[in-house]
């Protein structure tokens, strides 16, 4: 039994250095084809910018840019026209700070430092020199993918971390691989009030003071530096610390720190560092910022505020309910909802109206700073993306005018991260960055029916919709094959699924020991999306699959080894 | 809709304008006790634009100024606790025997509830402290209570001395010594912390003196903890120091008295009385529990007269609180004294007005009630020092912060929409825990026993 579990590992191993050029090189051809790269939107309500809409309109692009806008364009012969009458079309959105792109990295065990008062930066979450290339690695995770189905089509990509976790760069959503989406590389330095575990700083405080003591030694150092390089003779080397030499553009005032400034507490201490050591600053994420509005205006610094709203609370009968009671417990209550309802004991009522009245503020936010004219982006950061158009007509419902959050969302982050020329609007010579809906966006009931990055076709529900005939959630229960594609060799086998939705039970067998099926474990159905893990000799294989009908294709991840495409088919029954 | 909006907006306005504004009140007809004047009969206290202006008989104001009848009632300056922890996110940054360069200032609460229940005891001004856990820990804040203000900066209270914190004996030596075998291992090792400490400041202050100097032409690494030493041992910073036993009292005394500083108050200082004449030459306040220890092995031997003791030898002493429960009944503790004691009713009201005012270094500017003083004001239904006395009334800067017939059920600014009732209910109802001691545990020995209770 050891002896064949090491001998799949070794199996694993010799194909995954063997395949390694082969496969990097399939996959550059795989991806680089298009039909066509010229595409035509014909006749349809274009919202060049916020506030402006024009109607039979129609939009030429070719080799990724918007080449014309306007009523009576020639179809050239190589276009693929997309049929867009009556619908509507936006520029790409671009999300003014998100981590969209980067891999959680998984909650490792507290480090163990001998000094914790005086650790090593990296551990103690200073790392402002961590670049977002560095950061994504080989492959952009799945979330760059999911954010661009709402119709993002930049993002201003920060890394993960602690209190100074890298700095950011501004990416296109449509390609997948790294190099190729960056498009405004380390524009900004990432700053949060996040304590490091168990070292210095551990506290909120910890990290006000050492923000001080690296910005006042980087402003030193930055300044000795460049007498150094006039007239070396007689001084001492400068510092080589990388840490501090990241900051140099902060301290001359050629990049802003984007502090993430959540509540109002944050916002408060992020402009006592910014008065104390004079850089540029964005306040980004920030969900309870309305105390401080007169504040925060005097100081013009760009606001992000952060699309995470509170759950929702709904009137239900002129009394308030939790939208999200757990359907379990609903169920529970139901044969007690036929009693009369007993009056509700009036510390609870009160409570409540305080909580809905709290709940009511953060909605409004949004609406509060537009009245106070703030040119404010929006970000994702820390919001669940299923959430994100919900939460905007929420933010709509409490006050925001539509003008306002199409800025939000376009123009404002492209002239805050540098891209106006680039990026926000529908206009000739932009990067062709845009989606189509068949209602206006802010309708409710509004679906993207097309979605263009990069002047590549990358979503199109009208066809998907086609070939799954009335366009209902695919069937996913019964047996389907499955082959993962090893350079070398090809491995195959069949996965059972049962049950639906949430509830699914999948087990997968390979054709090496037929019949001998393994259950699956964190099975999660997103979509189309599903994900799930089996455990064999103590090896884990994450697998990762997009549903189209009776197809599926994705990739199987084994740890170490690295990550093989995998495609598979339902069997009929 | 839009209608809602507005008067959202102008409420938010309001909120906002709550934290810097001061007020004009006008307080008829009570029993002043002044601290520093004696106590007058059916006297008036005129407070104008967050000043006491005039103190006599039959006083009027104009329109805009409220009035507050308090016949029969007890008028007395609000109350300043030297040793507290409400109103802070954090406490102690307790990675290291040396944090100077911390100043729990950044960390201001100003939605902690706690604030308004100390209003509800008459306290109107409290010494955020940093923790114990290390030697020298960080720089406190003197903070006044105007609860309702949203920016922590409206909590400050502006140009009050710098403090800084530090402890001796058993805290720090368990936290870095027992916890992490560095020093300070011993009582000795604490005393080498500070030794230490000071003698490096010594040599940064010089090396950035020669460097501006030109002296030299590299600049040293810019340091916010040798910062906060030097501007220790050029005296604009106070000393608070947690300490129990007297031969630490002394220790310290010594050592600063070698490196040239002199600005110190010690806290808790259950064996003061032993050393009471040591502390008043010296110069050096003390700010007691009333009636409290026995809690941990260095602090077994103390006495209910400690706080009389050191009266009566002259010493600058204070009765702080420590706790957010203690905080809200500082009258109580200071009553104890005429128990244990015999001070009189000026003496011991001295220990929580202008006593712990002088120890902050504010004490030309409240802990009285004098012509113009801040306009912080207690009302008492009795007097203050009688066991049935209850607050009436707290007044900051003129503006009535705590009324006990407009007293709402929930006083809680900041409301989580997010937060489960049962959570409410816990964080609504729980006794504030002592909090000398906090962060340190969660921070650095997760998986250890938590549990630390009183470790002062």
């Amino acid at each position: 039994m050891i002896i064949e579990t090491s001998c799949k590992r070794l199996l694993w191993m010799v194909i995954a250095i063997f395949g390694c050029f082969q496969f990097a090189v399939s996959q550059n051809s795989n991806d680089a084809k298009e039909v066509t790269t010229t595409y035509y939107v014909k006749n349809a309500f274009v919202v060049q910018k916020p506030g402006t809409t024009l109607s039979n309109t129609s939009i030429l692009i070719k080799d990724g840019m918007i080449k014309s806008v306007g009523p009576n364009i020639s179809i050239p012969f190589d276009a693929e026209v997309i049929d867009a009458d009556s619908m509507y079309v936006y520029a790409g959105f671009i999300d003014a700070c998100s981590h969209a792109g980067i891999a959680k990295k998984e909650n490792k065990e507290r480090p163990r430092v001998d000094n914790p008062g005086s650790p090593p930066k990296d551990l103690a979450g200073i790392t402002p020199q961590y670049t977002v290339r560095e950061a994504i690695g080989e492959k952009l995770d799945k979330s760059m993918k999911d954010i661009r189905e709402l119709g993002f089509g930049f993002v201003h990509v920060v890394p993960r971390g602690r209190m100074l976790p890298g700095q950011g760069s501004v990416l296109s959503t449509g390609n997948l691989k790294p190099a190729q989406s960056i498009l405004k590389e380390n524009v900004s330095e990432f700053a949060q009030f996040k304590p490091a575990r168990g070292m210095f700083p551990a506290t909120t405080i910890g990290v006000m003071s050492q923000f001080r003591d690296l910005i006042k030694n980087a402003k030193y150092s930055n300044d000795y530096k460049k007498s150094y390089a006039l007239n070396p003779k007689g001084l001492d080397r400068p510092s080589q610390s990388e840490e501090l030499a990241a900051l140099y553009p902060v301290v001359e005032n050629k990049m802003p720190v984007f502090f993430y400034a959540p509540k109002v507490k944050d916002v408060n201490r992020a402009l006592i560092l910014q008065k104390e050591l004079g850089y540029d600053m964005v306040l980004t994420g920030v969900r309870q910022g309305w105390p401080l509005m007169t504040s925060m205006a005097a100081t013009r610094n760009p606001i992000v505020l952060s699309l995470n709203l509170p759950e929702e609370i709904k009137e239900k009968d002129g009394k308030e309910e939790e939208s999200k009671s757990d359907p379990k417990d609903e169920k529970k209550k139901k044969p007690k909802k036929k009693k009369p309802e007993k009056e509700e004991d009036p510390e609870t009522k009160m409570l409540k109206e305080k909580k809905k009245k709290s709940h009511d503020q953060y909605v409004s936010q949004a609406a509060m700073f537009e009245k106070e004219n703030f040119k404010f982006s929006f970000s994702t950061l820390d919001t669940k993306l299923k959430d994100v158009k919900n939460n905007i007509l929420r933010m709509i419902k409490g006050g925001l005018s539509e003008d306002a959050a199409l800025s939000a969302l376009t123009t404002n982050p492209a002239s805050l991260l540098g891209i106006s020329s680039m990026a926000g609007t529908i206009e000739q010579g932009k990067i062709a960055n845009i989606f189509i809906t068949d209602k206006p966006y802010f309708d409710e009931k509004s679906k993207i029916k097309y979605l263009i990055i990069d002047g590549a076709v990358k979503q199109n529900n009208e066809e998907k919709k086609k070939k799954s005939g009335d366009g209902e959630a695919t069937e996913l229960a019964g047996v389907w094959s499955y082959e993962v594609e090893i350079p070398g060799q090809s491995q195959s086998g069949s996965i059972n699924i049962e049950g639906s939705g949430d509830d699914l039970t999948i087990s997968l067998d390979s054709s090496e020991e037929p019949g001998e099926f393994m259950e699956a474990t964190n099975v999660s159905l997103d979509g189309d999306s599903l994900s799930f893990d089996v455990t064999d000799d103590g090896i884990t294989y994450s697998i990762s699959v997009v549903i189209d009908g009776t197809s599926m294709d994705g990739n199987v991840s084994v740890g170490e080894f690295g990550s093989f495409p995998m495609t598979g088919s339902k069997k009929p029954e | 809709m839009k209608k809602y909006i507005i008067s959202l907006c102008t409420m938010m306005v309001a909120v906002m304008a709550i934290g810097q504004e001061t007020g004009s009140i006008l307080i008829k007809n009570g029993t002043v006790l002044t601290i520093t004047n004696g106590v007058k009969e059916n006297t008036d206290v005129l407070i104008k634009n967050g000043k006491i202006e005039k103190i006599g008989k039959d006083l009027s104001a104009d329109r805009s100024t409220q009035v507050i009848d308090a016949k029969g009632q007890y008028v007395m300056p609000g109350i300043v606790d030297a040793h507290s922890h409400i109103a802070l996110e954090t406490v102690n940054e307790a990675t290291n025997p040396v944090t100077s360069e911390v100043f729990v200032g950044d960390g201001i609460d100003p939605q902690d509830v706690g604030i308004y229940r100390a209003l509800a005891g008459g306290v109107t001004i409290s010494h955020a402290m940093h923790g114990s856990a290390n030697a020298i820990g960080g720089e406190c804040e003197t903070i006044k209570h105007r609860y309702g203000a949203w920016d922590p900066d409206d909590l400050r209270m502006a140009n009050a001395p710098r403090t800084i914190k530090f402890a001796l004996g058993e805290n720090p030596i368990r936290v870095h010594g027992e916890g992490r075998n560095i020093t300070p291992n011993t009582r000795m090792g604490v005393e080498q912390v500070f030794r230490s400490a000071f003698s490096e400041a010594q040599l940064y202050k010089k090396a950035w003196a020669d460097f501006n100097s030109k002296k030299t032409k590299t600049p040293p690494t810019y340091s916010r903890r040798m910062e906060t030493l030097v501007d220790i041992l050029d005296g604009e910073i106070i000393i608070h120091c947690h300490s129990y036993r007297a031969d630490e009292l002394l220790m310290l005394m010594n050592v600063l008295e070698d490196y040239g500083v002199s600005r110190l108050c010690f806290q808790h200082v259950n064996e003061g009385f032993k050393v009471a004449p040591e502390l008043a030459e010296f110069g050096a306040g003390a700010s007691v529990f009333s009636d409290w220890w026995a809690y941990k092995f260095e602090v077994y031997y103390s006495t209910a007269y400690n706080a009389a003791i050191l009266v009566k030898n002259g010493v600058v002493t204070s009765i702080n609180s420590d706790s957010g429960e203690l905080i809200r009944h500082l009258y109580h503790e200071a009553a104890k004294t005429q128990r244990y004691g015999n001070l009189t009713d000026n003496e011991a009201l001295r220990l929580i007005t202008i006593n712990p005012a002088i120890q902050l270094g504010i004490g030309d500017r409240v802990g009285s009630i004098e012509k113009g003083k801040d306009g912080d004001i207690a009302i008492f239904s009795g007097h203050p020092l009688s066991v049935y006395t209850i607050p009436q009334m707290t007044i900051v800067d003129g503006i009535v912060r705590f009324d006990i017939n407009n007293d709402a059920q929930d006083m809680r600014i900041d409301i989580d929409p997010e937060e489960k009732f049962d959570d409410t209910f816990i964080n609504l109802h729980a006794e504030d825990e002592e909090r000398c001691m906090q962060d340190v545990y969660s921070e650095l020995f997760l998986g250890e026993s938590a549990h630390s209770h009183s470790h002062h």
